[in-house]
């Protein structure tokens, strides 16, 4: 053990501010950027799907579509895989916020999750997605990754034009029968992408707040505040996660800007897909 | 920027099988909350370094096992108690929501705090808990759960007093429904005004309690 890794285990805090108050990690990013988020569409089955690296973390996401009547109930729901780094609390957490957010029909918009015939029309019935997450590697905060590669497997997603074999007047409840999968398919009209990044707020021995781009679990545990903020359309927070105090509002103000700076290039890069 | 606290009551004690507790109500929204600690710890589940907290919100419908709330609470909590003076110990706090009329979050918030200072446990500051939610383009505090229905957008905001100016700052967050960041600081401001009458109710509160105890 090198002398700067006892004093990393001994004085974590002490360690990480001689490379906070310079401007930088201790792999040499600067607070201020953000880590490569690295995605790719289409590779884990189901209606759609992506895998998305994001700094430490690598998840898989795959959406599995299946055929309902008309109801009010939820058509989404979520499933994390537990693995040894995630316990079943926090990954009961994750999916909460992300129902939370098709709840309020950020991602995909209920109307547009009915089932079409091959003209186009809707049909009385609905697609219900299942999304299934497998998170590969974690070491920073897991919502960032989860959002992205939610957003960008819904933007991969296809569906197939579903024909329904009754006469228009028949009132009778749908059989299972009548509901048949065409071969044409359609691409899943997105109502917002979103765009998650986490920061922390590390205070050095002057008593300053230092503000850091998505901080590893090690960082974490010496920011006193972390702050996870969703940003959607117009620039608007969808979401905003804040655990720890901040001094200054400038500060919020600040991690909104970096993150809507961020969620136009990922746009950009979903677009070009 | 609307709306004003509903009326609060509160009675210490109410429990009597826990080291604190209350039965605390803001408006027609009631919770009883309970706290036992520092108490033991198996081995299994003990930290070397702080105390170990056990947040568990019980909400009268659906599934309780990882509530939403807790979260927030908890990290409330790291923020206001100095765990480091009680390692290889437990706080156990439990919250049963007896009646949910909107702003249950913040009512949480404001009912763990009091059951912490029934309890005597030393912490660093007081803290409570704000619902704020946007109808019409408007904000209001503390919101009914028709109000909540009508909104589109809804925040909750723990706010605790600074140790050194005593002035309310924010503690824990959480937001959803499209905010611009400007309506957000509102909000935040609007919180902070907020939380001084809820810390004025903290102190009436417990005068009078401390006053029939000696009497």
């Amino acid at each position: 053990m090198t002398s700067s890794e006892i004093f990393r285990v001994i004085n974590p805090h002490g360690y990480f501010d001689k490379f906070f108050s310079n401007g930088i990690f201790p792999d040499g990013r600067h607070i201020l950027s953000s880590q490569k988020l690295v995605f790719k569409q289409g590779e884990c089955g189901g209606v759609g799907s992506s895998i998305v690296t994001f700094g430490n973390v690598t998840i898989s996401c795959t959406i599995e579509a299946s055929v309902s009547l008309e109801s009010d109930a939820s058509l989404v729901s979520v499933e994390i895989a537990e693995t040894q780094q995630l316990d079943e609390k926090q990954s009961e957490e994750y999916c909460g916020i992300l129902l939370s957010l098709f709840e309020k029909e950020y991602f995909v918009k209920r109307e547009s999750m009915k089932c079409r015939n091959n003209s186009g029309e809707k049909l009385p019935l609905d697609w219900v997605f299942k999304i299934v997450v497998k998170v590969l590697s974690v070491d920073g905060d897991l919502l960032d990754s989860l959002v992205a590669a939610v957003g960008a497997a819904l933007k991969n997603t296809k569906l197939p034009t579903i024909v329904l074999n009754r006469g228009l007047e028949d009132e009778s409840a749908i059989e299972k029968t009548q509901i048949l999968v065409d071969e044409a398919n359609y691409h899943l009209e997105i109502n917002n992408i979103l765009m998650s990044c986490t920061f922390g707020i590390f205070l050095n021995q002057e008593n300053k707040e230092i503000l850091i781009v998505s901080p590893d679990v090690e960082i974490s545990n010496v920011c006193t505040a972390t702050v996870t903020v969703i940003i959607g359309n117009d620039s608007k927070i969808a979401f905003c996660r804040q655990r720890g105090s901040i001094s200054e509002f400038q500060i919020l103000r600040k991690m909104t800007e970096i993150t809507i700076d961020r969620r136009n290039k990922f746009v950009e890069a979903l677009q070009k897909s | 920027m609307s709306g004003r606290l509903r009326e609060m009551r509160c009675e210490l004690a109410y429990l009597k099988n826990a080291d604190g507790s209350v039965c605390f109500s803001q408006g027609a929204t009631c919770i009883w909350a309970s706290c036992s600690g520092p108490g033991d710890i198996h081995r299994a589940r003990a930290n070397d370094e702080k105390m170990v907290l056990d947040v568990s919100f019980r909400a009268n419908t659906g599934d309780n096992k990882f509530h939403p709330l807790n979260n927030i609470i908890t990290s409330t909590l790291e923020k206001v108690i100095n765990l480091q003076l009680f390692p290889h110990t437990t706080q156990v706090i439990t919250l049963h929501g007896i009646q949910d009329d909107g702003s249950i979050g913040a009512a949480a918030l404001n009912a763990t705090c009091f059951a912490l200072l029934d309890n005597g446990l030393p912490f660093d500051t007081i803290f409570c808990g704000v619902t704020i939610v946007r109808i019409n383009g408007e904000l209001i505090i503390d919101p009914t759960a028709k109000q909540e229905s009508q909104s589109d957008a809804k925040i909750l905001l723990a706010v605790c007093r600074n140790r050194t100016t005593s002035a309310p700052e924010i503690c824990a967050s959480d937001t959803i429904g499209d905010l611009t960041i400007d309506e957000l600081e509102n909000a935040w401001l609007l919180a902070k005004q907020t939380a001084l009458s809820i810390f004025e109710f903290y102190r009436v509160s417990l005068e009078r309690k401390h006053s029939t105890d000696f009497c």
